[in-house]
Formats: C-alpha cells, structure tokens, sequence
C-alpha cells in the first residue's frame, strides 16, 4: 500500500513534469516562430505582431479556444489541414450566416474552413457586388461581406505560403519583400531560404523543438542580414517582440485601476501607511509601466508617440496619470487619484480597442511624414485635450464636493479645475495655430475651415465662452466646473465625431464605429453637468436662506 | 529671490530702464500720458460714450458671439457632408457670409457678420475695459494678437486667390486655374498665331451689361447670369430650359450666362462649347466661352517628372514629388515640390495637391497655387495671442 502510493506520487509527478516539459517546448516553439521577421503594411515586423494582426482579422480576438494568435497563424503556415476543419473563422451578422446558407444560431459565431467551402462562390459574388457599391451606400452586412471576403483571401494567402512576405528582394530600406511561395525563382539566397521554410514546417509538423529553434534563428539571421541596411532593425524587431509577450499597457491598465481601487476602498488615515502608499505605489508603477511602452513605441516606431488615433489615447492616457502623481497633500491626492486613474486606465482600455482596426505601429502617410510637425503641433494639440479632459473629470469632483459640503469646501477644486482648463485652452490654441503653420508648409494656407481644424477651434471657442462668461460674473465657479464637464463632449467632438464624417484633407485619421460611444459619453456628460450643477446650486441656496 | 533683483538698491527693471536713452523713455511716457488722458478724458467729458462703449464692450456679447461661432463652426463642419455644399459651398454659405438663411428662411448671421460683432465688442471692451497696468499685461499682448488675427483674416480673404496647375510630364504653363471662380472670355484671333483675349469675371456680370465684340458695332448684352444651373433636355441646352440650381458645391457648380447678339440668344453654359459670332467687317470670326478662371503666374513652370512612392508591399503612401523647372523670365531653374516641401516665389506658394494616374500616357501632377500677400500675420498674432496667454497666467500680479 505504501509501495503503491509512492509509485503512483512518483507516476503524477513525472507526468506533471512531462506535461510541463512539452508545455514548456511548445511554448519556446512558440516564442521562436514569434520572432520571425517578416514585412506587413510597409514596415517589417516580428512575426508574433503580424500574427495578432491576422487574428483579429480572420477570428476577431487575439486569442482563440486557450490558444495564442501565433500558435494559430503558425498551424494555419506550416499545417493547413489540422486547422481548416476548425471553428474559428468569425462571421459577425446572421445575414450573411443565412446568405452563406450557414445556421445562423447563434447570430454571431464562429466556422471553419470547411463550412464555408461550399459557400465559397456565392460569396465571392457577393463580395465583388459589395465593392462595387460606392462606399457611402454601403449597409452594414455590405461591410461584413467585405471584412469576411478579405479574412478569407488573407487566410488562403497564409495557407498556400502566399503571405506573409518574408524576404527582402535586395538590401534597401524600401525593397518589396517576397513570400514564401515565391522564394524559388529570387535567386540562390532566396532559394536556399525557401528550403529553410520547408525545413521549419516540417519540423513545426514533426513537433521537433530543437530542429525548429535552429531553422527560426538562421533564417531570423539571414533576414536580418539582407535588411542591413534599416537601421537598428534587429533592435527594435527585439523590442517590439518584448512588448507583445509583455504588454506594458495592459500592466498600466491593472494598476491604474488597483490605484483607484486603493485611494477608494482602503480607509487608512491620511499619513499612514494604506491607501496613500498603495494607491501611489500602484499608480507610480502603471505610470511607470505606460511610459515604458510609450518610449518602446516611439523607438520602434522611429517617430514621436503620436502619429495616430490609438497613440493619442495612450498619450493622453499617459499625461492625465502623470498629473496624479504630482498632489502632496493628502485631502486632494485621493480624490485626484481616484478620478485619473479611472481616466487613464478608461482611456489605455480604449485605446486598446483600436487594435481590432489593424497595425498601431502603422506607417505614417506621407502627408504626415514630418517628425518636426508631428512633435510640435500633434503632440501640443494632444496636451491641450489632455488638460481639457482633466479639467472635465476634475470638475465631476469638484461639484460633487459643492454640492455636498458647500462651495467654500469646493473652492480650491474650482481654482485647479480652472487652472487645467486654463492650460487645455491655451494648448489647444498653440497646437491648432502650429496646426495652421503646418497647413500653410504642405497646403499653402493657414486656415482653411477643414473639420478637423474645425473641431480643434471648436474646442478653443468653447473653452474661450467659458472663461469669458466666468470673467463676466455671468456664471459662478459651479458654472465654470459645469462649463469645464461640458469641455469634454466638445473635446470628444473633436478628437473622435469629426474623424466619422469622413471628409476633408485629415483623410489619414477617418475612422468607423465610434459613434455609438461618442453619443453616449456626451449625452452621459451633458446630463452629469446639469445634475451636479443643479445639485451644488441647490446647497448654495439653502446656505444662503439658512436660518440664523 | 526679491533681494537678488534688488541688488544694488534697484529692481531689474529700473536696471533695464536705465538702459534706454532718456528722450526716447520720455517720448514713450509722453505718448502713454497722451493715450490715457484720452480715453479718459473720452470717458469723463461724453458719459454717453462710455454707455455706449460699456453696452459694446460688454461680456455678453462676447460669450453671446463665442458661442454662436460654436454653433456656426458645428453648422458649417456638417454641411460640408453634403455633396452637393461641400467645402466650398459652406465657406460660402456659413464661413464666408455676412449673414446665410437657416431653418425656414430664417436669417441669421454668418461668420463674416459674427466675426464682425466680435471685433467691435473687442475694441471696445479694450478702450473700456483694460487699464494699463502690469497684471493686464498679458490680456493686453493676448487681445490686441486677437485684434491682428481678426484683421490678417480679413485682408487673406480678400487678397488671398487659390488656383491650381494640372501638368503632365513635359508639359509647361504661366497661369493656374481656379477651382470654383468662372469668368467670360471673348477670344479674338489677331494674326495667324495669337488670339487676344478680353475676360470678365462672372460675378462682375449684370443683366443689360454690354460686352463689346470686336467687329461688332452693338458687341453683346448679357441677358441673364446664373452661378449654377440645371436643366432637362437636350444637350446643349437652349436659354428657355435653364433654372437656377440652389445648394450647389461651388467647385461642382455649372454657371451659366444668356447673350443677346443682336435679334438672337444664346446660352453659355460652363465650359461647354465655344461660341463662334462671324465678324461684320472682315471673314474672321470671335468666339465667346465660359471658362474657369485663370490666373497669372509671374513665373513659367514645366513638369519634368513626377514621382510618387509607396511603402513595399502596401498602397500607404511615402512620398509625392514634382521635378520641376522654373523660368522668371531671366533664368531657368529645377525645384522640386513635395509634401511638406512646397516652392515659394514670392507671395506665391506652389504645393504638391494630388495626381491623376495614366497607365498609357503620362503622369500628371496637379499643384495648388496660393496667392497671399499677408501670409505671415496669422503667424504673427498666433504668437502674440499665445504670449499674452502665458504672460497672463505667470502674471503675479493675477496671483494675488
């Protein structure tokens, strides 16, 4: 009996460490084909961010069923048949499901390859009508037939070895780069790599790690070499794959939130040890971990950390959590704590969500290729929403606090709110009239009443009206915080509604899909305003008629 | 802090004050005396100037006008959506205008009109309002930056002229063709190569205005003029078909004008075909067409190459560049144009706009021409406006 337990303690142990060990080789499998470099949206990249680019695209999440994008997209290149009989291809309306003649129950789900086969023609002509269609007569399941068509024709591609491009036709920054399937008739080098591809998919088939870690680092190694000539590639492709296994804003996004949990939930007295040292702990090391992503960004990027309309939220993201960090005293750094890094982190986990449209690290286009412009009028412009949105969050506060405990007890929160919508005005001015300096460099005038300027000026009158009727004894401070909550419905106007109008020479930050959000953020503000002001004129009242 | 400025006994500015040469300090403290006595002897000898200057200068009417330029930026933003406004029909229409028609005809003011309100609501809150002393500084520098804008504004919008030259590879020209301006040409030949050519632009046109036609005693009488039309039927169409199109985009706009040439009419209509009128006193013949606007360039350009990359294996662009070659007359020079990088000469600015693909034939570039003498103002009182905003909020004066 007790010989038989250890032999069975012995029998779990080797198979826990067995499972382990291959656990531990497909992970290292894994990792290996991560690090491949290959070329996708004019910029090389590791092969671990293209993965999670086709995901999204073909299975709309960058995980599926427990297993990673690159675990997927690896079966998809080097053994096709073990992945077409699985569910994984999203459809995401039951019209097309009925269209395609698929059991749409439930409404959006998931097919394989094989399902789809035999709906293959209607819906390649379904596809061709759809794009025939001018794109603003296009209904949503247009749209969808469009977004699945391209999914199949990228998951075929990965299939037959068309894609993704792996090697480089000659040794120049801008050389167009070659798939797989193409590899045989480029030449011996390319030839010789082709064979090393065969090699590695058939190791990856055969589950031989070793075989597979050697393959992905001599063509890694050569890829390199033929590319020599893009500066420090092999350090930002090393960079760019830490920040995928790492994550650094997805970290951010944990502690700002266990921050703002903190400053909430822990009661400790203000100077002792609790809810200050956590709440500024977590939140030093969020901020810490986001601007560590920002730098990563911008280093493999080669340009400043805004150049599109995701790197604005994590940049706003990132100046809004480093305005917490900056209060000494207690009584204010709790509530500005709580407030910002609930921004923050609302603003790093939006930002997130535009990692479904595609590349975040994409190339800019060559209207914006100017790092001098991008620094200057982008990144000033950015700042001034920044202090705007701080300034509407702060105000939430501060007419809570008058509406609670009276105006005298508000009145320093009024004099910071003020003070950040000082600083979102005069930025947002400085940013849009270097926005008009830009404008004249590349089109020859300052201002040309574009929507994006546009919105930007919008931002700027608004903000003026409410200094103005301040100034004016028209309003109180409640009215100037009310004003402030107000800035934010015209600062997301003007960061995200006029992107959805889709006209205008800003044709580089169009987007779709964010108006829902917009809708309800605003309408959320405009009624938060009304409220808390009504609230904090209320108590205002009362003080003045309390009896003696 | 305070006793390292006052160093010596003196504050650094009497320091620097004792820089400047006396006559010109009293000269400035004269004309400082001289505008403050001024206004206040304005103020204290016409009260009703002051009530005036009070109700023009008040607040509310620049909350008031702030506001209703929100609601005019919201309104013209939108309605560039509309094919048929776009751009520029809602500069004309919103952006542009003294005064525009709402909601069932309602009239209300434009951006003209409003930006007008708010410039004499500035001087005047500036006369009655600010005083000279050092914690307004910065509301000073900041309002008299906004005062220059308002003004460079109104001077580019009426001096400032946009065209654009479309080239193709090889080709050359001296004029660039406006996008929404239309004008009436009358061509005359004058020898076996040159023509002569008289222009009026559209807009100058009134019904029973008489154009002379070379070889014509009478000339011609502009019978009706219209900045957009429509029309049923056949093509070209004749006078009694053409009404008046409403809401158009003026760069989509087709004008349309009715000539009376003696006993008959015709209608012109956009750039349609020209009208050929023999002459009574010899065999040759002028021809009279609607054209779109043509500027001169004080210089000749001719495309030699144009250029546009993409980044490998994507359709993002990388780069647009014209090769170019530029005669003023007394030398020839290449310059090459691209995003970010336009050619100036001048008040003239030349920029990269777009391109137009040929497979068969050869590329063609399209630069944009912009004309504008008052250029560096906006630079100017951005500058100001955003110094006075920083001297206002560093103001210690305001502090306390």
């Amino acid at each position: 009996m007790k010989r038989s337990r250890v032999r069975s303690t012995v029998f779990a142990f080797w198979a826990v460490l067995t499972v382990a060990w291959a656990a531990d080789a497909d992970r290292r499998m894994l990792r290996a084909f991560e690090d491949l470099v290959v070329l996708e949206g004019g910029r090389p990249m590791p092969m671990g961010t293209y993965a999670r680019l086709a995901m999204w695209q073909i299975c709309g999440r960058p995980s599926w069923s427990g297993r990673s994008a690159a675990a997927w997209i690896a079966d998809l290149i080097f053994d096709a048949e073990k992945v077409h009989g699985q569910a994984w291809i999203l459809v995401n309306h039951p019209d097309v499901l009925d269209a395609l003649d698929l059991p749409s129950d439930p409404p959006r789900r998931r097919v394989s390859h094989l399902e789809l086969q035999r709906s293959l023609p209607t819906l390649a002509k379904l596809y061709r009508e759809a794009s025939e269609r001018p794109s603003n007569e296009r209904t949503v399941v247009d749209r969808e037939f469009l977004r699945l068509g391209a999914a199949l024709e990228l998951y075929a591609g990965l299939s037959r070895n068309d894609l993704p491009a792996v090697w480089p036709q000659e040794n120049a920054e801008h050389s167009p780069w070659l798939p797989v399937s193409e590899l045989g008739a480029a030449g011996p080098a390319a030839l010789e790599v082709a064979n090393l591809w065969r090699a590695l998919a058939k190791a990856w088939r055969e589950r031989d790690r070793e075989r597979v870690l050697q393959l992905v680092s001599d063509i890694r190694r050569r890829t390199l070499a033929q590319c020599s000539s893009i500066a420090h590639l092999d350090v930002r492709l090393n960079v760019e794959s830490w920040m995928n296994r790492w994550r650094p804003f997805s970290w951010a996004i944990a502690a700002y939130v266990l921050a703002a949990l903190a400053w909430l939930a822990l009661s400790a007295p203000p100077g002792q040890w609790g809810r200050w040292t956590i709440g500024s702990g977590m939140m030093w090391a969020g901020w810490l971990a986001h601007t560590v992503g920002l730098a990563a960004r911008t280093f493999i990027m080669g340009r400043p950390p805004v150049t599109n309309l995701y790197s604005t939220f994590v940049f706003v993201g990132w100046v809004v959590a480093f305005a917490a960090l900056w209060p000494r005293r207690p009584e204010v750094r709790r509530p500005v704590g709580i407030v910002v890094a609930a921004l923050a982190a609302a603003l790093l986990a939006v930002a997130a969500r535009y990692e479904v449209e595609g590349d975040v690290m994409a190339k800019v286009v060559a209207v914006l290729d100017s790092n001098f412009w991008l620094t200057t009028h982008v990144l000033t412009i950015t700042l001034g929403y920044s202090g705007c949105l701080l300034a509407g969050a702060l105000a939430h506060w501060a007419l809570w606090v008058a509406g609670s405990r009276g105006p005298a007890d508000a009145s320093p929160w009024f004099h910071t709110v003020r003070g950040y919508l000082a600083f979102g005005l005069a930025l947002t001015f400085l940013g849009t009239a270097l926005g008009g300096v830009w404008a004249d460099q590349s089109w020859g005038r300052f201002w040309g009443w574009d929507p994006k300027e546009n919105g930007a000026l919008l931002i700027v009158l608004w903000t003026a009206a409410v200094f103005h009727a301040r100034a004016g004894n028209l309003i109180d401070e409640a009215g100037l915080a009310a004003g402030a909550i107000l800035t934010v419905p015209v600062v997301l106007t003007a960061w995200l509604a006029i992107n959805l109008l889709g006209i205008g020479l800003h044709s580089y930050g169009f987007s779709q899909g964010t108006f829902a959000g917009w809708v309800t953020a605003s309408v959320a503000e405009v009624v938060a305003a009304v409220g808390l002001w009504m609230r904090a004129r209320r108590r205002r009242l009362c003080e003045t008629v309390r009896p003696v | 802090m305070k006793g390292d400025q006052r160093a010596g006994g003196r504050t650094w500015r009497d320091r620097a004050l004792a820089q400047v040469p006396a006559h010109l300090l009293n000269a400035c403290r004269g004309v400082k005396y001289f505008i403050m006595s001024a206004i206040g002897s304005i103020g204290s000898r016409f009260p009703h100037w002051r009530t005036l200057l009070q109700y023009l200068g008040s607040l509310r009417w620049t909350v008031a006008c702030l506001l209703w330029m929100c609601v005019l930026t919201v309104w013209g933003t939108v309605a560039q959506v509309n094919p048929e406004v776009g751009l520029y029909g809602a500069l004309q229409r919103v952006f542009r205008s003294w005064w525009f028609r709402g909601p069932v005809g309602l009239p209300l003011p434009g951006m003209v009109g409003t930006l007008a309100v708010f410039f004499v609501n500035l001087l005047a809150s500036l006369f009655q309002r600010f005083r000279p002393i050092r914690c307004y500084v910065g509301l000073w520098v900041l309002h008299l930056g906004l005062g220059l804008l308002l003004v460079g504004s109104w001077v580019g919008v009426h001096h400032a002229r946009e065209s654009t030259v479309t080239l193709a590879e090889g080709q050359s020209t001296s004029v660039g063709v406006s996008s929404h301006e239309w004008e009436l040409v009358i061509i005359e030949p004058v020898g076996e190569t040159r023509r002569r050519v008289h222009a009026w632009d559209l807009r100058s046109l009134r019904p029973g205005q008489n154009l002379p036609l070379p070889g014509m005693p009478d000339g011609a009488t502009v019978h009706r003029v219209w900045s957009s039309v429509e029309w049923s039927g056949s093509q070209p169409p004749s006078p009694e078909a053409l009404r008046s199109a409403r809401h158009v985009d003026p760069e989509r706009a087709i004008p349309a004008v009715v000539l009376r040439v003696g006993t008959d009419r015709f209608a012109l209509v956009g750039e349609g075909d020209a009208l050929r009128i023999p002459r009574r006193d010899t065999t040759d013949a002028v021809f009279v067409h609607l054209r779109r606007t043509r500027h001169p360039l004080p210089i000749t350009i001719r495309l030699v190459d144009f250029q546009k990359e993409f980044y490998p294996n994507s359709r993002i662009p990388r780069s647009f560049e014209s090769r170019i070659e530029v005669f003023d007359g007394r030398s020839q020079r290449p310059v090459v144009i691209s995003m970010n990088r336009p050619f100036r000469y001048g008040p003239f600015t030349f920029y990269q706009s777009s391109y137009i693909d040929h497979p068969d034939g050869p590329e063609i570039s399209v630069l944009a021409v912009s004309e504008n003498r008052v250029r560096l103002l906006p630079y100017v009182s951005c500058a100001l406006m955003f110094a006075g905003m920083v001297l206002h909020y560093l103001s210690p004066g305001r502090r306390r």
